[in-house]
């Protein structure tokens, strides 16, 4: 909580020092709710940058990685969003194809492969509730649906994902 | 119960959200089933598989730089958020006034007013609210990223109502323009929208 007081105070060193500590969950959390590393690094960026904005209203209700969780999932959706909104499509994202191929090279293990074949709506609700441990009416929440979603995306998520890891 | 119903409540199974007798009778079907008992180890495997996944990685480059370039100095943050308090203060001030004088006097009306009088003071009343939500949204339309997605969502499915409303309202009063249920509904409208994007600017500052 020291780092977070001097943070809040306005010192970027301590900040940085934050950064070093969180960057790992938070960078692991883009990549996996995005399918692009690229985009995973500017997002990382992009939740930094905001919490360092909002870091002032952080009263230490709910432990700083929390928050800081919480603040990142809301970039990336926030962000999600917006490019749909400037590409100005009406087609359902969820149906877009998936890429042919992970972008994530560095990792070796299949799950993280099978979940970047996922679509975006299925995905989403699998690493918040499978990985990162989100309940269903927080995800409904976070993500403006109903909590019958939720739980029908996971549903569909972890068929997808035991087909792609039986292949 | 049969495979499909058995399927589709293997989650609920998993995460021991079933009731006693969808769990009961879940089991029975599984001691008869080797295909949905494989399910279940399928699912319990993907399960300890996400949950094992490393919480943290660490990215390929240093992202420090590009972030460090874009933090503002804190005292420039903090006057960013008293410029908007200042806004939203400036438009709740007005909200204030429109509600106070003009809005009270022309609702409280008993008897309609002349057409061409009540059209001036429609126009001039309702460039007040205009005014206010303008502000309003241009404030949040600066703040956007601030708030949750789920909430932008509400907001502007809300807003896309009451605009339809306002539209309704005017057009009707256009028709009409010495009818006070119509005018009512008019500011009715307008205020709805000015205390939305209220609520929505205090969640900002308040942030």
């Amino acid at each position: 909580m020291e780092l977070v007081r001097k943070a809040q105070a306005g010192d970027a060193e301590a900040f940085r020092l934050l950064y070093e500590e969180h960057v790992g969950r938070v960078y692991a959390l883009c990549l996996r709710l995005e399918r692009d590393a690229a985009r995973a690094e500017e997002l990382t960026q992009d939740a930094f940058v905001r919490a360092w904005e909002a870091l002032e209203g952080f009263r230490g209700e709910a432990a700083f990685s929390t928050w800081l969780h919480r603040l990142t999932v809301n970039v990336v959706l926030s962000s999600r969003r917006s490019l749909a909104r400037r590409a100005r499509r009406f087609i359902d994202t969820d149906d877009a194809p998936a890429p042919a191929r992970a972008a994530t090279p560095g990792l070796a293990v299949d799950l993280e492969r099978a979940l970047q074949t996922l679509p975006d709506g299925a995905r989403t609700v699998f690493v918040l509730h499978d990985v990162e441990g989100y309940r269903h009416g927080e995800i409904a929440t976070m993500l403006g649906v109903a909590e019958g979603t939720s739980k029908a995306q996971l549903f569909r998520a972890r068929r997808l994902l035991r087909e792609v890891l039986t292949r | 119960m049969n495979c499909a119903q058995a399927i589709q409540g293997l989650d609920a199974y998993l995460e021991g959200s079933a009731g006693v007798p969808e769990r009961e009778a879940l089991e029975r079907h599984l001691a008869a089933c080797d295909a949905c008992r494989a399910s279940l180890g399928d699912l319990r495997a993907l399960r300890d598989a996400a949950e094992a996944l490393p919480p943290s990685l660490r990215p390929p480059r240093d992202l420090w730089p590009g972030i460090a370039d874009r933090l503002a100095p804190r005292e420039d943050l903090r006057r960013g958020i008293r410029r908007r308090r200042a806004v939203w203060l400036a438009a709740a001030a007005v909200l204030l006034m429109v509600a106070s004088s003009g809005g009270t006097a022309l609702l409280l009306r008993r008897t309609p007013p002349a057409a061409e009088r009540l059209s001036a003071g429609t126009l001039t009343l309702e460039a007040s609210y205009l005014d206010a939500a303008r502000e309003l949204s241009r404030v949040l339309e600066e703040e956007r990223s601030a708030l949750a997605p789920a909430t932008v969502e509400t907001l502007e499915r809300n807003l896309a109502v009451i605009n339809d409303a306002i539209a309704e309202s005017r057009a009707a009063l256009a028709a009409d323009p010495a009818n006070p249920a119509l005018t009512a509904l008019l500011w009715s409208a307008h205020r709805r929208k000015v205390s939305l994007l209220e609520q929505a600017v205090r969640t900002l500052t308040q942030s």
